[in-house]
């Protein structure tokens, strides 16, 4: 995943979205595909270099934007880095690393027996923990508006999202 | 990436990997992880009644050179008493590895790791500490 915080570019504004959490993701597809559609390098073919290199460059610049909006976690970090908020997130409690342990030995373990059904199970226990990570996630930025408070769940996301990864490459050992 | 021989030895042949019963006086427990790459780190230092750390253990779930990191430690702690071991450095670390700059901070997080084992051991101990010296006093 593309860890970048670009904060020269709204990303909110290059799409037309309010700077929100919860955004319409239908919208910002339809936004993404309007832009990138302008910026095509075969439009600008008849076009002097720099007109063509800057229309690359804007090119570039829709695709990170998108990517960073699309996946929850980098969007809550662009909005984290977008409140200029100075205080540093609070640390992982002990219970979240210990559970965090309790996972990828879990994981271990099934992928050592080669159990597909138990990593299934993990892998749909995992996803319920995302939905209601995401949930609280929006409920932080977008009606409390407490960064700091949102950047330790983000930071928590981001071990989920490496359990998700990890089920997923479990999975695919066992299969091949 | 190639990782340096030293990474290499401590990832094929990790020191002292496992646990102690966390819930033990002497032993002190602690748990680091790093958003960034989903690492978790849990390092557990033993120790006996003179102040010295007689032995640690790890368990690591992340890239190679964390697990190196974890590794190394365990064996420096050794024999150290708690105020040597909070000496102890990342860059130790890192240069006793090589580690590359991309590396640096799964050396960052085993120094994490050592701070939380030690203030948890120290917290634990703190509260019984004067009950403990009185024991001794009046024997």
């Amino acid at each position: 995943m593309d860890m970048q915080t670009l904060t020269e570019t709204n990303y909110f504004e290059l799409f037309g979205l309010a700077p929100r959490f919860s955004i319409d993701l239908n919208s910002l597809e339809r936004a993404f595909r309007q832009l990138q559609s302008e910026a095509h390098p075969d439009k600008h073919a008849s076009n002097t270099q720099s007109e063509q290199r800057i229309a690359l460059q804007q090119s570039t610049l829709i695709n990170d934007g998108y990517q960073t909006l699309r996946n929850p976690t980098s969007r809550a970090q662009f909005l984290i880095n977008l409140s200029g908020k100075t205080e540093t997130a609070q640390a992982l409690s002990n219970s979240f690393l210990m559970a965090q342990m309790e996972w990828r030995e879990a994981i271990e373990e099934a992928t050592a027996c080669r159990d597909v059904v138990v990593l299934e199970a993990l892998s749909k226990r995992l996803k319920h923990k995302i939905t209601l990570q995401v949930n609280e996630l929006a409920a932080t930025l977008d009606l409390q508006g407490d960064f700091a408070a949102a950047e330790l769940r983000v930071n928590e996301l981001r071990f989920y999202e490496k359990l998700r990864l990890e089920i997923g490459e479990a999975l695919d050992k066992i299969s091949s | 990436m190639a990782y340096s021989d030293k990474v290499l030895d401590h990832y094929e042949n990790p020191r002292n990997v496992g646990a102690f019963d966390a819930e033990d006086q002497d032993v002190g427990t602690g748990m680091v992880g790093a958003p960034a790459c989903g690492d978790v780190m849990k390092l557990q230092i033993k120790v006996n009644d003179a102040g010295f750390i007689e032995d640690a253990k790890f368990k690591t779930y992340g890239c190679g050179s964390a697990i190196a990191s974890s590794s190394l430690v365990t064996e420096m702690l050794k024999g150290k008493t708690l105020d040597q071991a909070l000496d102890i450095k990342n860059t130790h670390i890192a240069e006793e590895l090589a580690l590359p700059p991309v590396k640096i901070h799964c050396s960052v997080l085993a120094e994490d790791a050592i701070r939380a084992a030690i203030s948890d051991y120290r917290s634990k101990n703190m509260t019984e500490a004067d009950g403990y010296n009185a024991c001794k006093s009046a024997a």
